[in-house]
């Protein structure tokens, strides 16, 4: 009797024990802002912070919920799940809603996928709030949750992507560099109201703005991630101001649309495109001279740092709230030092990151 | 001619209204079954109590604008400008309780939105004459832009705690917006099966003419029909924005196809002056089912837009043959 | 081969349909060159009789010959490929669609085989119809021509498939008697051709001017083959419903002494003009005239489907102005409208509800239908206008014609309205159910209605009313009190462009 009594006490302390740490890290956590949080890590510094990926007796099972299969982005970053799943030997899920505007379709997916009883799951949600009753659930489930890349969750405790605002930052100091007489640039933001969109072309804008004053942004308009609505805006643009000389395009299929636009008219020579992404259209885009650059994210490489942030945070290492995963501006300049005949993308990407910390 | 008598009895009353709107929510609910015992056999989650209770979970909200756009389907209108009503009456009742207005009068005036906004569809498509889908086009990019505008496309990431926790909470087993939805469909069928509204609606989608000369306030009705449509849209927003615990000015996109979905597998005709309550919410149970399902099975959102595709066109397939050829 | 007498051959013929013998054991003959009426109330088998012939249902059993040779007929296609056409009642016309493209629907004519060769379709357009003695613009959309007119083009449109058996279902319902008179011309002419008619219709004048022989059917089984020089009106009659039909005569009533309504000079646009006159509780009011006269619109007016333009009406004493029907139902006054399917019924609604609509907010008084009080009310109802099968609970589409009108007038009834407007009250209805209907209009006239009838068919208006307002071009050119009636002087003021009263 006794003993069943110490033995309750015990569980007892250690139920408080461990809840309540919990309780008070909810509390303090505030509204996540993935480019600014400052509990963060590059990905790169994983290895030699927090050591070698932990392994598991038991066959873990990650699940992950995409936006949709549609955006070859999504495919790709998933192609990355399964590459970092096969190396460690783990199984992953992935599902994915059936475009980029189903909202409540996604929430269901994740709702459907916590009843399946995933170790942790990884999420890139359609909007900042869609997905937010199934990571609320997830908790109470005690099922870790990674949100990767994109949409932020305000509540999330993980995030693993890029800093968005840098993508636009990079391509503002592109044009910086290779016009030095300046000009007039266009920008071709994303779906209003969805973070990255509005954080990419905020760093754009800033950036041209303030370290040189020999740009001036003549239209910021959205595209909404249309090819289509992308070629036509562009196309307007360009009769309007038919001496501009770029345009930066918040991701690759709008940039796409937007160097037919520029193709159409006869600018190539003069108007410079930057898009965002990486996507293999936009290489082929690239290669063949048209499309100028892109910044590229990186999906099957964030995708593979995604499942194995996961593994660390299940192995009981404290990772910092944000890892953020690595971009860079591919022109034809440097294609071949990214994905050139025997090019490590890997390696070269740490050694962007290590000049860059000089 | 006795012989005639019982045949004519017979025939009589298996072709009673009510009797046929039976037969055809049997149907409905035996192509539901269906649909679980084959989940069940697919996935051993389906069937548990937590899986049952997340597919009327997520099927509450497409099954709330699909009972407004049930009764207007069945005066013989559409709306397509329920996700953008939704979205309107969301970001200001979310703006309001953000800015510190107490929930009760922040909720009244979503509710006042969603009113408003089936008004001036019912206006323009009852007075002016314009045509429901043409109308319900243009409210549709305007709603949205409303919302769009109002917000500057930002979500509302901050709402109050006690209204999310009524909208997450749960009495008994069942979820909050599950018993909302389900109050909301008795009254409907009270509504339509009960009451001279109801009634009128029947007739004025039925044929529009005669009910005119048989003193049918035409009109009214259909304006009726239109804002109850926006009223409930903007519930289900209500009720979305307590789930996420945030209110975008995007929310909402595609929800009218889902809700035609749901009502042309419960039995409705696109032509009026049919449709049945408990068939949509068959239909919305359908369509939340088969999505949870095809989840648990992993197959790829791909094949699950053909499986949506697929049940849809069964739907009207049986509702033709068992119509026989009239 | 042996030449059979017979052009057409439908021999035995079967069909059921879910729990009714539509037709049992049906034989009917048509030779070259003839016209052949088929009669029988409706739900006698007409229809699905000429439904087999034209391919749209198949018999159970039976056989169909053509020339003494078997065919099978399986669609409409089919039938069009064998020589076979039918005239519908309800003409199967696109009315937006010009004489040219509406004769030719489905068999255009090319250039190469790709472009449309309008101009020759318009030459052959033009000689069909001339063969038929009809001057029509062939390039104009048919819905701007009158119903005869495109009738004749559908005619054309089966000579151009080489039509050797022209169905006609009840081809003069909306026909005046001049155009009728065409189409006798027309039938005669095809009949010298070779063209076999048949010839369905519920006007048995039409039958005794137009066909050889008849068939009548009685509730699915074939009752008669005879030529027409063989019997009377009557013996069809009798044949048709398989009981003696009293012969009717006029029932005079006893009228008010005041008007219930007075109307002075009621007018709307140029289609009603200055028209006035006086309606009594009790009597029955016919309103005559050819088509286009404006009596369905002077109908229209005062059951408030249109304001007027000028002139007033006066209802017991009091001026009144109604912009909607409603107002014109709140003040005792109910319309049966001519086109039943399209303003009359509606179609899915059971009985119960067609025929409370107008009063429905009588059974909810708390907001919900008190479906058993509603149900007290409407029962009696439907039994004094004797609605068959008495289910008030089906559709009222599952209805015959003359059933749907029983319960229509069951709507005013509980209604309580104290005018009845009749729009052509026996149209398309078959002739036991109109004999039951002219006997509710008098019993209802002798509870004191007072009763406003528009119709097209003479004997009809001759039969119930006790005054007749003849029309003529949007004017009242007579009222005639019951011992001027006749057939000739109606005509006379009908074909009159002058008032005289």
């Amino acid at each position: 009797m006794l003993k069943n009594l110490r033995l309750l006490a015990l569980l007892v302390i250690v139920v408080i024990g461990m809840s309540v740490p919990v309780m008070a890290q909810e509390a303090e956590l505030p509204p996540l802002d993935s480019d600014t949080e400052p509990d963060r890590t590059e990905w790169w510094q994983l290895e030699e912070q927090f050591g070698p990926v932990p392994t598991f007796e038991e066959k873990v099972r990650v699940g992950a919920v995409a936006k949709t299969l549609i955006n070859e982005y999504w495919r790709l970053l998933g192609e990355g799940y399964q590459n970092a799943a096969d190396n460690f030997g783990v199984d992953v899920i992935l599902q994915a809603a059936q475009n980029e505007a189903d909202q409540l379709g996604q929430l269901a997916i994740a709702e459907a996928m916590l009843t399946l009883n995933f170790n942790i799951l990884l999420v890139s949600p359609q909007s900042d709030a869609n997905l937010i009753p199934a990571v609320d659930r997830a908790q109470e489930l005690g099922i870790p949750v990674v949100n990767v890349n994109d949409a932020v969750i305000s509540t999330a405790r993980h995030y693993v992507g890029n800093v968005q605002r840098d993508n636009g930052v990079r391509a503002a100091r592109w044009f910086i560099e290779n016009f030095p007489d300046g000009g007039k640039v266009a920008v071709i933001e994303g779906q209003a109201g969805v973070y990255a969109a509005g954080q990419r072309t905020e760093g754009y804008t800033t950036t041209i703005t303030t370290e040189s004053d020999k740009f001036e942004v003549v239209a910021s308009v959205p595209g909404n991630w249309d090819r289509q609505l992308a070629f036509d805006t562009a196309a307007t643009i360009l009769q309007q101001h038919p001496d501009l000389i770029g345009f930066y395009c918040n991701n690759d299929t709008m940039a796409l649309g937007v160097v037919e636009a520029v193709k159409a008219a006869n600018l190539l020579e003069q108007v410079a495109v930057i898009g965002t992404d990486g996507i293999s259209d936009a290489y082929a885009s690239i290669l063949a001279g048209e499309l100028r650059g892109t910044i590229d994210s990186f999906p099957v490489l964030t995708g593979e740092v995604a499942l194995e942030v996961a593994l660390r945070l299940l192995g009981g290492q404290a990772l910092p709230r944000v890892v953020s995963t690595p971009q860079a501006l591919i022109t034809l300049d440097n294609y071949d030092r990214y994905y050139g005949e025997g090019a490590d993308t890997r390696a070269a990407l740490i050694e962007d990151a290590k000049m860059a910390m000089k | 001619m006795e012989l005639q008598t019982t045949q004519n009895q017979t025939s009589t009353r298996i072709r009673s209204v009510n009797v046929r709107e039976y037969i055809r929510n049997a149907g409905t609910l035996i192509g539901l079954i269906v649909i679980f015992i084959f989940f069940s056999t697919q996935s051993p989650v389906f069937l548990t109590e937590a899986n049952l209770i997340n597919i009327l979970q997520q099927s509450a909200i497409n099954a709330c604008i699909a009972l407004g756009m049930t009764l207007v389907i069945i005066s013989g209108g559409i709306d397509l400008s329920v996700g953008p009503t939704a979205a309107t009456a969301a970001v200001f009742t979310a703006t309001l309780m953000f800015t510190g207005t107490p929930v009760l009068p922040a909720v009244a005036v979503g509710f006042l939105i969603g009113v408003a906004c089936g008004l001036i569809n019912g206006l323009l498509i009852a007075k002016a004459k314009l045509q429901p889908f043409i109308v319900t086009l243009g409210t549709l990019s305007l709603y949205r832009s409303i919302a769009l505008i109002y917000t500057g496309g930002n979500p509302i990431l901050s709402v109050p705690p006690d209204f999310r926790a009524f909208f997450n909470g749960r009495m008994g087993n069942l979820p909050v917006p599950v018993i909302i939805v389900g109050v909301v469909a008795v009254i409907a069928w009270i509504l339509l099966r009960r009451t001279p509204l109801g009634e009128y609606m029947l007739a004025v989608g039925g044929n529009e003419e005669a009910a005119r000369i048989s003193g049918v306030p035409v009109a009214l009705t259909k304006i009726s029909a239109y804002v109850i449509s926006g009223f409930l849209a903007s519930l289900a927003a209500l009720i979305l924005v307590g789930r996420l615990g945030a209110a975008e000015p995007i929310l909402g996109n595609l929800w009218e196809l889902d809700a035609i979905a749901a009502a042309a597998i419960g039995g409705a005709s696109l032509m009026g002056g049919k449709g049945s309550i408990i068939g949509t919410l068959l239909g919305a149970i359908i369509l939340g089912a088969m999505r949870n399902g095809l989840t648990l099975m992993n197959v790829q959102a791909f094949y699950q837009l053909l499986a949506t595709g697929l049940i849809i066109i069964l739907a009207m397939l049986v509702d033709r043959l068992t119509r026989g050829s009239n | 081969m042996e030449q059979s007498p017979y052009l057409l051959e439908l021999e035995n013929i079967y069909k059921s349909f879910p729990g009714v013998q539509a037709l049992n054991d049906v034989t009917m003959r048509v030779r070259r060159g003839t016209v052949h009426a088929l009669v029988g109330e409706n739900g006698a088998g007409k229809s699905t009789l000429l439904k087999i012939l034209f391919g749209v249902y198949q018999p159970d059993k039976g056989t169909i010959r053509i020339d003494g040779q078997p065919i099978q007929i399986n669609d409409p296609k089919s039938a069009y490929r064998a020589g076979i056409a039918m005239i519908h009642q309800e003409l199967q016309q696109i009315p937006e669609l010009d004489a040219t493209q509406n004769i030719f629907l489905g068999q255009v004519f090319t250039r190469y085989g790709i472009f449309k060769d309008t101009r020759r379709m318009r030459q052959v357009a033009r000689e069909l119809l001339a063969r038929l003695n009809v001057d029509t613009d062939v390039t104009i959309p048919v819905q701007q021509l009158s119903i005869a007119q495109r009738q004749l083009i559908e005619i054309a449109r089966a000579l151009l498939g080489n039509a050797r058996i022209i169905a006609m279902d009840e081809p003069t319902s909306s026909l005046t008697p001049n155009e009728f008179e065409i189409l006798c011309r027309v039938i005669s002419e095809l009949q010298a051709n070779g063209v076999s008619i048949i010839y369905v219709s519920h006007r048995l004048n039409e039958v005794f001017r137009l066909a050889d022989r008849v068939t009548i059917l009685r509730d699915g089984e074939f009752v008669a083959d005879t030529a027409l020089t063989d019997v009377t009106e009557d013996d069809i009659v009798n044949m048709m419903v398989g009981r003696k039909m009293e012969n009717h005569q006029h029932v005079s009533h006893v009228r008010s002494q005041t008007p219930v309504l007075r109307v002075r000079n009621l007018s709307w646009g140029e289609k009603v003009q200055n028209v006035t006159f006086d309606l009594h509780a009790g009597e029955i009011l016919g309103i005559a005239g050819l088509v286009g006269a404006g009596r369905t619109e002077l109908a229209h007016l005062i059951a408030g489907l249109h304001a007027p333009t000028g002139g007033s009406l006066e209802l017991r004493g009091q001026v009144a102005r109604f912009h909607s029907p409603r107002q014109a139902i709140r003040a005792g006054i109910g319309m049966l409208p001519e086109d039943r399917k399209r303003s009359g019924i509606i179609p899915l609604l059971p009985v119960l509800a067609n025929s409370s609509l107008p009063v429905i907010r009588r059974y909810a008084p708390l907001g919900l239908i008190n479906n058993r009080r509603r149900r007290r009310d409407i029962e009696p109802i439907v039994d004094q206008v004797n609605l068959r099968p008495r289910n008030v609970d089906r559709p009222i589409r599952d209805f015959s014609g003359g059933n749907q009108q029983k319960a229509i007038l069951a709507r005013w009834l509980n209604a309580k309205s104290e005018i009845l407007i009749f729009d052509e009250p026996t149209r398309g209805i078959d002739v036991g159910a109109k004999q039951e209907i002219y006997h509710i209009i008098e019993t209802l006239a002798q509870q004191g209605k007072a009763i406003l009838m528009v119709s097209s068919e003479l004997p009809e208006i001759l039969r119930l009313s006790d005054r007749v307002l003849v029309m003529s071009g949007g004017r009242a050119t007579a009222t005639l009190e019951r011992e001027q009636l006749s057939e000739e002087v109606i005509m006379r003021y009908a074909i009159s462009r002058n008032v005289s009263l």
